[in-house]
């Protein structure tokens, strides 16, 4: 059901499915391919009028931020009016912070930012520091309502990764990662908007983020918008070869995604941020 | 029995989400790491701008954690928890309701975030069911969205050999091999 509720087909589900029926992707919000929240709380209320009445929905899905579909980060109005549909039909509301979650966005999850509670909420990644843990919580009566003996898993809770949780969560509470967040994402905001506004780098659609949730989106030049994957595909190659490892993502792979730990003192964040200027101005060139 | 890894050996492990081939022929070797940095296996230092695919928020090789990690498994290094426990499991749960937003008063562990989506999206069908709304059973996802590579059908009715085979079995019919 996840990857069937997945939204990008290449080269998550390609060759694979059938997928399961009953299962519907609406448009998200994204300002800068020209979607707004008022566009895409149509779609989903035509999906009820056309396809799928609203009391037949178990539950929505969404990520705060989408990961892979782009760093794109959902509105606060969006969320709120997706709460309050979710509460008119009795909808599950599920937040899918597995990437946004333990203090990533600069709050402990990135839905605090909106002050929307969810129903349940999916979590992974940085809780036990790469072991493999991950979690789901909620309302007790959402997930009490499952048969006995339904639902588990072998390893589930295992104690070593449960062990390395504690761990992370004190850091994470020592060190205020939270606050940490917010300063690596300004540190990096900061110097990519710089980037943007430099005439030789008409390349630079978008800079957007989230704390330290940072994305940068590519194009052939700003007058089109025309997404550029080469771009995106030289600057990986080049910036691993000048000794810094980053990831791309979007629907056209047009977007590079800046997620450095969040215990990195500003130094090596202003270091790696160098590394990153001094490559795009190689891939602009080798692309020239 | 150590193995000695050859650059021609990499074949057996089939990586995820990666052009199997195109790295074979040029693989990229992590060897350690520590704090913001990995270190390749001929000692170059990369700053890690992805926290590990970001699961290491906290940084690489934290004293701290890898402590934990070592006093665990140590003490008790596996238990399961079906119909039995172990504290750090109630303890880290715990933890994870106090920090999560009021009236969230359960944790369930998984292995993975696939898992957790997968897990999640029943919970809430089963719900329904519970209240009596048992046709409540579609979902709704967004476009770019990501929820990971669980691939779970429904099947409204079983496959007609396998129908056959049950018809066989209640009529004393021995089913042929490879089934019996």
């Amino acid at each position: 059901m996840g990857m069937a509720l997945t939204g990008k087909a290449v080269p998550y589900k390609k060759g694979f499915g059938p997928f399961p029926a009953d299962i519907y992707n609406v448009a998200f919000p994204n300002l800068y391919h020209g979607t707004s929240t008022a566009e895409s709380l149509k779609a989903l209320k035509a999906l009820f009028k056309y396809q799928a009445d609203p009391s037949s929905i178990a539950g929505i899905i969404i990520e705060p931020v989408q990961g892979e579909g782009g760093f794109n980060i959902a509105p606060t109005d969006f969320l709120q009016a997706l709460r309050e549909l979710c509460d008119e039909h009795g909808i599950v509301f599920i937040a899918d912070e597995i990437q946004t979650g333990f203090a990533r966005t600069g709050k402990l999850f990135a839905l605090e930012h909106a002050g929307v509670k969810a129903d349940v909420v999916t979590l992974a990644k940085g809780l036990a520091g790469g072991l493999p843990l991950s979690a789901i919580t909620g309302r007790a009566d959402i997930m009490d309502a499952s048969n006995p003996g339904g639902l588990g898993g072998t390893y589930a809770g295992n104690p070593i990764a449960c062990a390395a949780a504690h761990a992370v969560l004190d850091i994470i509470e020592d060190e205020n990662l939270c606050a940490r967040a917010n300063a690596i994402g300004g540190i990096i905001q900061t110097r990519c908007r710089e980037l943007a506004g430099r005439s030789n780098l008409n390349c630079i659609g978008d800079v957007r983020g989230l704390g330290a949730m940072c994305a940068v989106e590519f194009v052939k030049d700003t007058t089109s918008g025309e997404p550029s994957p080469e771009l995106t595909a030289q600057v990986l190659k080049i910036a691993n070869e000048r000794g810094l490892i980053l990831l791309s993502c979007g629907t056209y792979g047009n977007v590079i995604r800046f997620l450095p730990p969040l215990t990195a003192s500003d130094a090596l964040v202003k270091e790696g941020m160098d590394i990153f200027e001094a490559t795009l101005n190689e891939a602009v060139s080798k692309l020239q | 029995m150590t193995v000695q890894l050859k650059t021609n050996d990499l074949e057996a492990f089939f990586m995820p989400f990666s052009a199997n081939r195109r790295f074979k022929s040029a693989p990229r070797l992590l060897a350690s790491a520590k704090d913001m940095h990995y270190f390749t296996e001929d000692g170059r230092k990369i700053l890690d701008g992805t926290s590990g695919l970001w699961c290491v928020n906290a940084g690489h090789c934290r004293p701290r954690i890898v402590e934990a990690i070592q006093k665990q498994a140590a003490e008790l290094d596996f238990a399961g928890t079906f119909q039995m426990g172990h504290l750090k499991a109630f303890e880290a749960a715990s933890r994870l309701v106090n920090i999560a937003p009021k009236g969230f008063d359960h944790v369930f562990f998984t292995n993975s975030g696939s898992e957790s989506v997968e897990t999640a999206l029943k919970m809430a069908i089963a719900y329904h069911r519970a209240k009596g709304n048992a046709s409540k059973v579609r979902l709704i996802g967004r476009e770019r969205g990501y929820h990971g590579v669980q691939l779970r059908r429904h099947r409204r009715r079983r496959h007609r050999h396998q129908s056959q085979m049950v018809r066989n079995r209640r009529r004393g019919r021995r089913p042929p091999a490879p089934y019996a």
